[in-house]
């Protein structure tokens, strides 16, 4: 038994291509951990920037605050952050969640002074770039 | 063949030029389709989302004030407390017009239960406790009762060494049985002439009221040391109190033996007893056993044995022929009184317990129709009680044949105890519960109850101004009132207190009769915490003649100042309406819903919540995938 041992600590041959073979066989694995990490981080931005879905329920010219308040909700499969609001194209400063998660609702006070009997284009963005936008007549 | 085969896997085996190549692109293939996949998959999901809400076509098409919920119907079947279903299903009672669920009236028996005002007693049955108000309950106070001697017989009074203390004075007992010792030699030093006292023997007279005459033979196991000495046995008679005292000398030197010989024989005597009236149950009759010497001598003796179990039974010292009792008897009747109503069947019940074992008990119930006890039958119970002393037990008996026959005219009523033992002392009855009981028949009844279910998150209880119950029906027979009555979830209980109408429904034979009622004060004790209306519907419990009740429509609703919405899907999608707007020029206001519309079906949406605007108003309805129907009154 102590012979075989020793002869095979003594036998040298092929240790370099299973040496080889490890080595290759080490990268490929890390090589496709690392596609496979990429796939799902760039197909789980992709899905949540397709389901994303927001509703306005209301829109509410105030007159006491002075304000245009919007009642968002969400309507679609992943969680949503307002990033900008824009007015007649024109970016204004906002109060209300940053953030609605599924099937959240609340009002999004936008700081606008804004004229009776006028129209305005309203255009709610979120962080991933969808919009929710549409034409609103104050009465 | 096989060769070329063999070959050709061969050449393929050491080619491998290409295969990482192969290798890479495969894979390379299967992440390009996981993540075409998934992004196809996803959009597909999302278009379908959208599709269906561009498919979603919802119509308001008008809102009012509403001042009353929608009626809530039956949810389940109703709980019959009295009464039969007939046919139908609570299905029939959601809605006015269509079929009916039919119910029936049954009989229901109506029992009073009376009690033992006085008792008799008879013979000589003693009262030993209680009253006859312990009578009313099964609840272990008793009234207690004790027997009397019925019958004598000729008894043996066996001598016993067993000592008995009367008054302080030592004496010997007589008792029923049987030499139980190794028995005792009575000796006396035979130095005198005269008769030499040798021993006091006591029996109690418990339970004895008379001790009637007869002919005792007094036996006496004796003999003399020497043949010198003259002497026979005799005894004196006395009757002892229970302190001691002699209360009467009934007899002196009696029932004198034959002369005693030198060896232990059995010798007698007789004595003429006359009739004796025990004076105090606790005295004791008392025989003194002597020698009378007429020939004496020193220390020599006369001796009397007793208490010896080797004997035999005739070689005892004993006194036969005493007439003691041997039955004992109890006897009490119970008289009480009931009513005079048209009985439809008799229970009558007696709990009791008696000290001794295995009494022969009779019960009978006076017969005012033949005029007597009856000795079987209807009326007459007999059983033999327990064989352990004191236990507790129960007799009854149901008559339904002419249970009027065991009252008077004005109600009266009597049942009879005789109980019977044989036995040497007198036992008592425990005497716990006695009841007479009735039951009136003819009186049908229809008692049904359902829960209807107040739809709170549209109507808060704070917006309830009050409830409404409607009834539609029929009967088959008009000769009662019908009432509802709401479960007062305060009291616990079925209650009409605080309804505008409390008289009852009065039908109309042949057509639907609608009665409604108004729980107008008080009505939150009726509903609760989640809703819950528990409805009552009863019959006035008058009649005597069985009704079939049709109940077309039985339901609640809340009154209420709120307002109504009358929406329509149009769309081939089932529809979640999760909010609704009330916009006028002051105000915004949202209200979260809760409605589900089938495709193609038209809802009235009640909240007794909102108000009717008085106002210009816009209203809206939102549905949970983001489209919304208006309202506007212009």
């Amino acid at each position: 038994m102590k012979k075989l041992f020793k002869r095979f600590l003594r036998d040298k041959r092929a240790i370099t291509p299973v040496l080889s073979h490890l080595l290759l066989t080490v990268v490929a694995v890390a090589i496709m951990s690392l596609a496979t990490s990429a796939t799902f981080m760039i197909t789980t931005n992709m899905r949540e920037t397709m389901g994303e879905r927001v509703i306005v329920e209301d829109v509410w010219f105030n007159s006491a605050a002075g304000t245009v308040d919007v009642y968002m909700r969400n309507v679609g499969k992943a969680d949503i952050q307002v990033s900008n609001v824009y007015v007649n194209h024109v970016g204004e400063s906002f109060n209300g969640p940053s953030r609605l998660e599924i099937n959240q609702h609340d009002w999004l006070r936008i700081a606008y002074s804004w004229d009776s009997g006028e129209s305005y284009y309203i255009d709610i963005v979120t962080k991933r770039g969808t919009h929710v936008a549409s034409y609103y007549k104050a009465p | 063949m096989l060769q070329a085969i063999t070959k050709r896997l061969k050449q393929f085996k050491r080619n491998k030029r290409g295969i990482s190549t192969v290798i890479v692109v495969m894979l390379s293939l299967v992440l390009i389709t996981i993540i075409v996949g998934n992004v196809v998959l996803w959009s597909y999901q999302m278009n379908q989302l959208d599709m269906d809400r561009m498919q979603e076509t919802l119509t308001f098409t008008n809102m009012t004030r509403a001042t009353s919920t929608l009626w809530s119907t039956a949810k389940s079947e109703y709980i019959l407390n009295e009464g039969t279903l007939l046919s139908g299903t609570y299905a029939a009672t959601k809605s006015i017009g269509s079929s009916c669920e039919t119910f029936r009236e049954e009989s229901a028996l109506t029992n009073e239960t009376f009690n033992p005002s006085s008792y008799v007693l008879g013979g000589s049955t003693t009262h030993v406790s209680g009253a006859v108000s312990d009578l009313a309950t099964d609840d272990g106070v008793s009234m207690a009762f004790r027997s009397y001697p019925s019958a004598t017989s000729a008894t043996t009074l066996y001598t016993h060494q067993e000592q008995t203390i009367v008054g302080g004075i030592e004496s010997y007992s007589l008792e029923l049985n049987y030499a139980d010792a190794a028995g005792t030699t009575l000796s006396a030093d035979a130095q005198n002439e005269g008769r030499i006292f040798m021993g006091r023997f006591v029996y109690p007279l418990t339970g004895i009221q008379s001790l009637p005459a007869s002919t005792w033979t007094v036996y006496y196991r004796a003999q003399k040391t020497i043949s010198f000495i003259a002497a026979h046995c005799d005894i004196d008679i006395l009757i002892r109190t229970s302190t001691g005292d002699v209360r009467s000398t009934i007899a002196t030197d009696g029932a004198g033996s034959e002369e005693l010989s030198t060896s232990w024989s059995t010798l007698s005597g007789t004595y003429s007893w006359a009739d004796y009236t025990v004076v105090d149950q606790t005295d004791y009759l008392e025989i003194d056993f002597y020698m009378h010497v007429t020939a004496k001598k020193n220390n020599e003796y006369v001796q009397l044995r007793i208490d010896d179990n080797m004997l035999d039974a005739a070689d005892q010292t004993r006194i036969a022929g005493i007439e003691l009792p041997s039955v004992y008897t109890l006897q009490v009747e119970l008289t009480g009184s009931s009513n005079t109503e048209d009985w439809n069947s008799l229970t009558w019940t007696l709990n009791s317990a008696f000290t001794a074992a295995n009494v022969d008990a009779t019960l009978q119930l006076y017969s005012y129709d033949t005029a007597q006890y009856h000795t079987s039958g209807d009326g007459y119970i007999t059983y033999t009680s327990s064989a352990t002393p004191n236990a507790d037990e129960t007799v009854s008996q149901a008559i339904t044949a002419n249970p009027t026959h065991y009252r008077d005219a004005f109600g009266a009523w009597k049942i009879r105890i005789t109980a019977v033992k044989d036995a040497a002392s007198p036992f008592d009855l425990a005497l716990d519960w006695v009841e007479f009981k009735s039951s009136v028949a003819g009186v049908y009844r229809l008692d049904l109850t359902n829960t209807y279910q107040i739809d709170l998150q549209t109507c808060p209880l704070d917006c309830i101004q009050s409830i409404e119950i409607l009834l539609r029906y029929n009967v088959s027979i008009s000769d009662e009132k019908w009432f509802l009555k709401a479960y007062n979830w305060a009291t616990s209980s079925f209650s009409d207190v605080g309804f505008n109408v409390t008289g009852g429904s009065q039908p109309v034979l042949d057509q639907w009769n609608e009665y409604a009622v108004n729980v107008t004060s008080g009505w939150s004790d009726y509903v609760a915490e989640n809703g819950t209306v528990l409805i009552q519907f009863v019959d006035e419990g008058s009649s005597t003649s069985q009704a079939v009740v049709g109940i077309d429509f039985l339901a609640v609703r809340a009154i209420i100042d709120g307002v109504s919405l009358d929406v329509k899907n149009s769309s081939p999608l089932s529809i979640h309406v999760v909010a609704m707007w009330i916009n006028n020029s002051t105000d915004h206001q949202r209200y979260s819903a809760d409605l589900f519309m089938n495709a193609g079906e038209t809802a009235t949406y009640i909240r007794g919540d909102i108000q009717m605007p008085q106002e210009l108003f816009l209203a809206k309805v939102v549905t949970e995938r983001g489209n919304t129907a208006v309202f506007s009154e212009d």
